[in-house]
């Protein structure tokens, strides 16, 4: 019995820690996703892109220049920040003043542009990017876990405090929560608000191309790779508070449980439903977020 | 006047001459249509299926052509595999470019949804990858399939593993589709006739899916004996590969895509020892067989890699000798009818079809040994 029991946790625990590896993905693709709507209130569609972009160039950087797996990591992330600049240089600033859905418009053409770019460059065949940790397992309480998972783990967590500190402590970052509470009247009190939005393009895709990095050897990489990501982004955006990157960190851990858990004890084949279902309840009970909606916290 | 008329006269002539010679020097090719997912999950089976095509495009033409000498040539339109593409790719084969007869399409929910496109506009539809069952069951008397379907599949793999590899308990995990549902459907069936094995899961995934973590997780848990996974490259690939991670064991048993060459290369040893129901091991040593394996050889300096290749040659090989039969291109009935009377070596073994346009197909079992398929007697 008490066998029984111990395996029944073993379980569990594997659950959870599968929940939490995927989880803190979502997180910082929603970490990127969150701060550019909460600077310039729009809704970016390459987020997903930018995901597909860090691997891609991550795979490039390894396979065809031979540079380490852990340098291709800030290369990749920026190479895809001045992605981003340029993304928002391109189909952002030029559109300054307009309405919302013109940006989700220019940014979504963008996005298919990009992944069908992508496509012509490597071909719809997924592509393995090389882990520099061996495959084996390590076994902890009976928990499978590779090391490249808690290379994955740690990293994340480490960037998404960086990130967090650099936001609340710097100038620069003081500047973008200026900016995102009030643009017009930050400008006048002598914030350079181009530079606020190049940082925050930068960041945004930066953080996102980190997360197709880091999980591009666990799932393989191609071109269609950040559509998934994006939709689960949008909810654990929703479920954290628009602008609110405490919320998104949190909200991409809890996304990733639910989805790892119901799927381990209710039903398989409705993994993905699971974490639409929290998103329309927030939405239903309390649409400014599980942590309020946020300039920027 | 009468010099006027002479003139008229040799210049029609003219005409008519050199028209008459350009025709008898550049016969036109006869169009052969094929919807195919060329791109999106899928596309590295329609490689191989494509390299087959060639194969048997290649071999016809070399012999001399079909229909008194004229070339035969493929038009290829891309499906992705999403039955919305492939209903347009269809239409546009038969509207725009008038073809008659139509190689449509790969994976079943595809093929499905050309069915009735293809019946509403009478021409012939040759099925050669798909394998849900209910294709020629649609009532289309000009369909003709010429490779197996999930029943065929079910039965090669599921007495075997019921009676002579004598397993207790198995687990399902499939791709979410009719090809998967319809497989995975046919063989609990029968191990519910026969009464074993015990069914412990039944899982599905969808084709975007990349973490398969947690149900493989709950699947650890149940302990299956065995594990019947039926799903396309890469997926079947990362499943293997995530079950390594997670430490999770079984025996392996699926259809030709668990076994397929791209599945081997890419999952290596955690697909060792795996069972697969196939149509075609490199074993196999009939006429028909040799005939195509020789070709192979030659064309492309290797051995044919899987099932795929052989289904696009043998669909192509069909179509091509139906219009060939028939006596045109141009009749979907009369290559209807040639069809229905054709009898031919495949590579497979003899096929022919039956009143509903399904082939004769018979099916193998391999298992893979140091990555290679070794055919079980």
């Amino acid at each position: 019995m008490s066998s029984f029991l111990f395996q029944k946790m073993e379980l569990f625990l594997q659950q959870l820690v599968n929940g939490l590896v995927i989880g803190i993905i979502y997180s910082l693709v929603a970490i990127g996703l969150t701060v550019i709507y909460g600077i310039f209130d729009i809704i970016n569609m390459t987020q997903g892109t930018f995901f597909m972009i860090g691997a891609f160039a991550a795979y490039f950087l390894t396979k065809n220049l031979g540079v380490s797996y852990f340098l291709s990591i800030p290369l990749a992330m920026i190479i895809t920040g001045v992605m981003g600049i340029l993304v928002e240089r391109s189909s952002v600033r030029t559109l300054r003043g307009q309405q919302n859905i013109v940006f989700l418009l220019s940014t979504m053409g963008l996005m298919v542009l990009l992944e069908n770019l992508a496509l012509v460059l490597w071909g719809a065949t997924p592509r393995q990017l090389p882990s520099p940790f061996a495959p084996e397992p390590v076994v902890f309480l009976g928990v499978f876990l590779t090391r490249q998972k808690i290379f994955l783990f740690l990293c994340a967590t480490v960037m998404i405090l960086l990130v967090k500190r650099f936001i609340k402590g710097s100038r620069l970052g003081r500047s973008m929560r200026a900016v995102a509470t009030d643009q017009n009247t930050a400008a006048l009190m002598g914030i350079d608000v181009n530079r606020v939005f190049i940082a925050t393009f930068g960041i945004g895709a930066g953080l996102s191309a980190a997360a197709g990095v880091l999980l591009g050897p666990i799932f393989d990489i191609e071109p269609a790779m950040g559509h998934l990501t994006l939709i689960k982004a949008f909810i654990v955006v929703i479920m954290g508070g628009m602008g609110n990157i405490t919320g998104a960190f949190y909200c991409g851990l809890i996304l990733g449980v639910a989805e790892s858990m119901g799927a381990g004890y209710i039903n398989v084949d409705y993994k993905d439903a699971f974490g639409l279902i929290i998103m329309i309840l927030v939405l239903l009970f309390r649409p400014q977020g599980l942590l309020g909606k946020g300039g920027l916290r | 006047m009468r010099k006027g008329i002479l003139i008229w006269v040799t210049v029609f002539l003219f005409t008519f001459l050199l028209g008459l010679a350009a025709w008898a020097a550049d016969k036109p090719p006869v169009k052969i249509g094929v919807v195919q997912p060329l791109t999106g999950q899928g596309a590295n089976v329609a490689k191989s299926w494509l390299e087959g095509m060639n194969l048997a495009v290649n071999m016809i033409n070399k012999e001399g052509g079909i229909l008194g000498g004229r070339k035969v040539e493929m038009v290829v339109e891309d499906d992705q595999c999403i039955p919305a593409q492939s209903i347009a790719a269809t239409k546009k084969l038969i509207h725009e470019d008038k073809l008659k007869v139509i190689l449509a399409a790969m994976c079943s929910s595809a093929t499905i949804a050309d069915v009735p496109i293809t019946k509403e506009a009478g021409v012939v539809q040759i099925v050669s990858l798909s394998f849900a069952d209910s294709i020629t069951e649609m009532g289309n008397p000009l369909l003709f399939r010429t490779c197996t379907t999930n029943k065929i599949l079910a039965d090669g793999m599921a007495y075997k593993i019921a009676q002579e590899f004598k397993v207790k308990s198995m687990a399902f995990y499939s791709i979410n589709d009719d090809y998967g549902r319809g497989l995975v459907e046919q063989t609990k069936s029968i191990f519910e006739k026969l009464g074993t094995p015990k069914v412990l899961f039944e899982g599905f995934f969808e084709f975007n899916d990349r973490d398969f973590s947690a149900p493989l997780t709950k699947m650890k848990g149940l302990k299956p004996e065995g594990l019947y996974l039926v799903a396309r490259f890469p997926q079947n690939a990362q499943i293997l590969n995530q079950m390594a991670e997670l430490g999770f064991k079984s025996k392996l048993f699926g259809p030709i895509n668990l076994v397929a060459d791209d599945c081997i290369g890419a999952a290596g040893k955690n697909v060792e020892g795996a069972y697969g129901v196939v149509n075609w091991a490199n074993e196999l040593d009939t006429a028909g067989a040799k005939k195509y394996v020789n070709a192979f050889k030659a064309k492309y300096g290797k051995f044919p890699e899987d099932d795929f290749s052989m289904c696009g040659y043998t669909g192509t090989m069909v179509s091509a000798m139906g219009i060939d039969k028939a006596g045109t291109d141009q009749d979907p009935q009369k290559i209807g009818e040639a069809l229905r009377k054709l009898k031919w070596d495949s590579p497979n073994g003899p096929l022919s079809f039956d009143a509903k346009g399904q082939g004769t197909i018979k099916v193998y079992v391999v298992q893979v040994k140091n990555g290679q398929r070794v055919l079980l007697k």
